[in-house]
């Protein structure tokens, strides 16, 4: 019997293992196959029973794909072409304002008076209820309670206060993910309302922003704390500002980083429904929000819907394999583990 | 100094707060300030009016109708005695509380702020934990309920198998990154789409299982008539999408492991049950906890399978938190919805806050990281 | 241009850092800020470029008080330990760097740098990445983007201590050599005594935040201010003696040695440095001892002594046994032979004797 090298497994195990793994992998990809499949049976075929391959049990027919993208055009292609606007959109702002907020908190030293956040906070409840007691209109409230701030927090400028640090900071802007969106999504969409932005790009746009920029912050404070330091130190020396560093120093050298949160972000996006559901109608409808009202009325016409499932996961799915051979690079887990 | 030079020294100077303040302000508006807003709402009634609408101060009348009142049924669920099941999730609440409580006492290092949290973390466990025993009977959950089962019950088979994945798939096999791509998709692909595909795969005439289904006896059964099974299809639909997610961050704990002490314990003598236990899931376990905690963060939001997949039903059975929202917002009961998403952000924020200091801070504080 | 540490001190926190560190460097001189880690010698440095603030004292750079200036302002180079290269730019892109910033045309660029490149022997290397360069061409990349933008002042952070032992031996010639030729002023961070006696027109010596003496090279060696600068200067360290001093005489258990200074002292330590004793016959000597080992430098043989009243040591072959004897050290020639464990006695000759009292300080007549 040969000797067995300290961590050799035997074959049996071996057999156990990789069966187990193949079964999973035919689990991950028979959804995604009876999906694409169904896309081009005709409906008929789907009445009959399940029909598991092409060519052999069925015939395919595009006639499902050249109902959704001929005879539903455009109605297939303005919730495709939000969708495409908006996740890209967002993406951009979501990676410029995290990065820069980032950069800050990994570099920068902030520390702000716990004072001025409580008075900030009585101002802003201040704001809130001369709104909500319908005295004066929204604007003038807002005024008063920037105002209130401005004026208590100059008057008490002298009274020392405890203060907070750069991981308080952190530690807040990260944990907005924490909060479920539906608790935010009903004030914001009244507030749109009121502005009169309901169920345009801006409006979701700024939404995901919002809500996908913790996690740019999240990811990219990992990358920039592990930048050499002295680095930027020389740039300085040698004259340069600190937007000149941000821009010519520690971006390029945080490519990897930033490319694979954008891809991260930009998935999250495409794939985000409830914000969508909430703030959005008819102009800015976004695939997800197609699919699933689509459900509602074509919901046993697994053909027409599996067509608007492939290409709604389609460009995900690419994106995703991208993003994975960044990943397997040992990127953004560090920020996971650390 | 000139005009320019002194515009340099002052961007310089205040970058920092240049640098920081666009993602501020976001998070002010769009964040913090809907907090509020929220707040307002969950106690007020919201009424259409000739010209718009009207907001009247109401108290907790929104949360007692939630809790006590009219809409208990939907939110808590339907009251009846404890099943045995019931009996056995509190038994085991308790003996969590239990250890809870010990091992503060035992810390010693006993603070007032420290007591208040656990008094409201272990209370808040004990009160839901009850909540779900006693409307177990005729399986009719509220959305509370609901979102508890698919919490608990959803990332505990997901880590499981996840974990079970990596730590296959971290062993001296060939094809790792084929298995790491393969299994990495799901997690990106639309929820809504995975909803309907499993609506798909799960019918049991014309799926692609019903041979099986037929086989077993099952043809005629509808599993979205039943509020077990739907949920149960919702779970495997969020397993199925998030399984994944554990895979790979584990996966990366897994091929992390220090290298050298397993060789030193093999070449001790160790068998691999040893190692395992004494090297490998110390190594782990703070990696474990953090991702554990990152997926029910998650879990607690779940609403696109629930929605699209069953639409909440059968009836409510399916309903989460956030979903009940959703729906209490369309029937123009905005004071409503506020209140169940007020009470999903108090849940969520209880659980993570102490899942985080009980289980994630002192897993890390023993591998020595901070 | 001068550079001037005015009584600055920094704490980080409660932790000080540096106190009242007040020095003078004056124009094109080459100040060497000696010390062990911790002894706020890099922190010294960091501030007078900037990176650092003060907590009080000001820093000056010719006759500017620049404390509040920011680091891009105060026209000073650095030469960091890393080097600091940035990896995504070439070589050239590297040394030009500080004037593209300042906006210098390109063709401008280009002549400056050709000629910095020419002069540390780089214009070969323009167009390589950091990533492609050996350590010791990293070192000139770094000092040619200091040199190019010909500052008020060269601040070093231990430069050479990543290169290996030929190398340094090389470059601090180089660098002596181009910082003669070009005259500007240079502050060098080093905790190697040996790079500090061979570089610096005036070291000094910091420890635990604190300036122990600040002299020419000579100075600090010959007429050392302290016990600690006694100790840290040398190599082998100055040995010391413990004991009393009385009747013109220093004595402890090992001997009496003749000093000359009538002072009448409880405690004092005598301190030799090695070259200036011999091993002589113990029965006519100052000190004796037992000759623990003798080790063969090169051009002479280093004997340790065991003197006597020290601890005994004797080695059990346990581990955690390990203790080290507390020796003398004498320089003898280099065909010096004796057994180990020899009775052997020392002889130290009066000018090389330095006194310090009970707590460190010096002891001048």
């Amino acid at each position: 019997m040969r000797e067995r090298r300290l961590g050799e497994m035997s074959p049996l195990t071996k057999l156990v293992v990789y069966t187990l793994l193949i079964g999973w992998s035919l689990v991950v990809l028979f959804p995604l196959y009876w999906v694409v499949i169904t896309s081009v049976k005709l409906p008929g075929q789907v009445g009959d029973g399940p029909d598991y391959l092409p060519f052999i049990d069925f015939m395919p027919s595009l006639h499902a794909w050249r109902y959704i993208f001929v005879d539903l055009g455009s109605d297939t292609f303005r919730p495709y072409l939000n969708s495409l606007i908006i996740a890209s959109t967002s993406t951009v702002l979501a990676m410029s304002v995290g990065a820069c907020a980032a950069y800050a908190l990994a570099r920068l030293h902030f520390r702000p008076r716990l004072l001025s956040i409580v008075l900030f906070l009585v101002a802003l409840g201040i704001g809130v209820w001369m709104i909500g007691s319908g005295l004066v209109g929204w604007p003038i409230a807002a005024a008063s309670g920037l105002a209130i701030f401005v004026i208590s927090v100059l008057a008490l400028s002298r009274v020392r206060s405890p203060r907070l640090g750069n991981a308080d900071i952190l530690f807040w802007v990260i944990s907005q993910r924490i909060l479920p969106p539906v608790v935010a999504a009903l004030p914001i969409y009244i507030m749109f309302q009121q502005i009169g932005i309901l169920d345009t790009h801006l409006a979701i746009i700024l939404t995901y922003t919002t809500v996908n920029m913790p996690i740019v912050v999240w990811l990219m404070y990992d990358f920039f704390a592990s930048i050499p330091i002295d680095i930027e130190e020389s740039a300085e020396l040698d004259g340069a500002s600190r937007f000149r560093i941000f821009r010519e120093m520690v971006l390029p050298l945080a490519k990897p980083g930033l490319a694979a949160t954008s891809l991260l972000v930009l998935i999250l996006s495409w794939n985000e429904y409830l914000l969508a559901l909430f703030l959005s109608t008819a102009k800015a409808q976004t695939i997800p929000l197609l699919v699933a009202a689509q459900n509602a009325t074509r919901g046993p016409q697994w053909w027409y819907m599996s067509v608007l499932i492939v290409i709604m996961i389609v460009p995900v799915v690419l994106l995703t394999i991208l993003l994975q051979r960044l990943i397997a690079k040992g990127l953004l887990l560090g920020a996971v583990k650390g | 100094m000139t005009v320019s030079e002194r515009f340099d020294g002052f961007l310089d100077r205040n970058a920092g707060r240049l640098f920081i303040l666009p993602a501020v302000l976001l998070i002010l508006a769009f964040s913090l300030f809907p907090l509020i807003i929220s707040a307002w709402l969950a106690v007020s009634r919201f009424k259409i009016g000739r010209d718009g609408f009207t907001l009247t101060y109401i108290g907790e009348l929104n949360f007692k109708k939630l809790f006590t009142g009219s809409q208990q049924f939907h939110f808590l669920g339907t009251f009846s005695s404890i099943t045995l099941t019931g009996w056995l999730i509190l038994l085991v609440t308790a003996l969590l509380i239990g250890a809870g409580i010990r091992q503060w006492l035992r810390s010693g290092r006993l603070t007032v702020l420290g007591g208040i949290g656990r008094l409201i973390a272990f209370g808040t466990l004990a009160a839901l934990a009850w909540v779900f025993a006693s409307t177990l009977q005729d399986g009719r959950l509220g959305s509370l309920s609901t979102t508890l089962f698919y919490v608990v019950v959803g990332v505990s088979l997901q880590f499981v198998i996840g974990t079970g994945l990596a730590f296959l798939c971290a062993q001296d096999i060939r094809g790792r990154s084929f298995f790491r791509l393969v299994f990495f998709i799901p997690l990106m692909v639309t929820p809504v789409g995975i909803a309907y595909t499993f609506r798909m795969l799960a019918d049991m005439s014309l799926g692609p299982f019903s041979p099986l289904w037929k086989a077993a006896g099952f043809g005629d059964f509808s599993w979205a008539a039943d509020p077990w099974t739907a949920r149960l299809v919702i779970v495997v639909g969020d397993s199925w999408q998030w399984i994944p997610f554990i895979f790979i961050i584990m996966l990366a704990a897994f091929e992390s492991q220090p290298r050298d002490e397993i060789e030193a314990a093999e070449l001790d003598g160790a068998g691999p049950w040893r190692v395992f236990r004494d090297i490998t899931w110390p190594s782990v376990a703070p990696v474990a906890a953090t991702v554990v905690l990152i997926r029910v963060i998650e879990a607690f939001k779940i609403v696109d399978l629930p929605n699209v997949l069953t639409n909440g039903g059968p009836g409510i059975a399916t309903e989460s938190l956030t979903l009940h929202a959703f729906i209490e917002w369309r029937a123009l009961n905005l004071g409503g919805s506020a209140a169940v998403a007020y009470t999903l952000l108090f849940v969520s924020t209880v659980v993570c806050v102490a899942f985080f200091q009980l289980v994630v801070r002192p897993m890390r504080q023993a591998r020595g990281q901070a | 241009m001068t550079v001037v540490l005015d009584r600055v001190s920094k704490s980080f926190g409660r932790v000080e850092v540096l106190r009242e560190l007040d020095v003078t460097t004056g124009d094109g001189e080459f100040l060497v800020l000696l010390g062990a880690s911790g002894s706020g010698k890099t922190t010294a440095l960091r501030m007078i470029a900037g990176l650092e603030s003060t907590t009080s004292g000001r820093v000056l750079i010719g006759e500017r008080d620049v404390t509040q200036v920011l680091p891009k302002n105060r026209d000073v180079a650095m030469v960091f330990q890393s080097y600091a290269l940035y990896p995504h730019k070439s070589v050239a892109e590297n040394i030009g760097y500080p004037l593209r910033v300042r906006g210098e045309s390109r063709g401008e660029i280009d002549r400056q740098v050709g000629e910095v490149a020419a002069q540390v022997q780089l214009d070969a290397l323009l167009e390589r990445y950091p990533r492609q360069l050996s350590g010791g061409q990293r070192q000139r990349v770094a000092l040619a983007r200091a040199m190019v933008r010909r500052p008020a002042a060269f601040l070093m952070d231990e430069p050479l201590s990543n290169l290996d032992a030929k190398l340094r031996g090389h470059m601090r010639t180089e660098l002596r050599r181009m910082q003669h030729d070009l005259g500007i002023t240079t502050v060098y961070v080093t905790h190697d005594q040996i790079e500090a006696m061979t570089l610096a027109d005036r070291v000094a010596i910091l420890e635990q935040g604190v300036l122990q003496q600040l002299g020419t090279p000579r100075e600090i060696y010959e007429d050392p201010a302290n016990l600690f600068v006694a100790g840290f200067i040398g190599s082998p360290p100055m040995n010391q003696l413990h004991g009393r001093h009385e009747n013109g005489r220093f004595v402890n258990e090992a001997g009496t040695i003749d000093t000359g200074l009538q002072r009448t002292l409880d405690r004092v330590t005598l301190g030799i440095r090695p070259e200036d004793c011999r091993i002589v016959d113990a029965s006519t000597s100052a000190l004796s001892g037992r000759l623990y080992a003798l080790e063969l430098i090169g051009d002479h043989v280093l004997a340790s002594v065991t003197l006597d009243g020290s601890v005994p040591v004797k080695h059990t072959g346990k581990t955690d046994a390990f203790i080290t004897a507390d020796t003398f050290a004498v320089k003898m020639p280099k065909d010096y032979a004796a057994p180990i464990d020899a009775r052997v006695g020392i002889d130290v000759a009066v000018e090389g004797i330095r006194l310090f009292s009970g707590d460190g300080e010096r002891l001048r007549r």
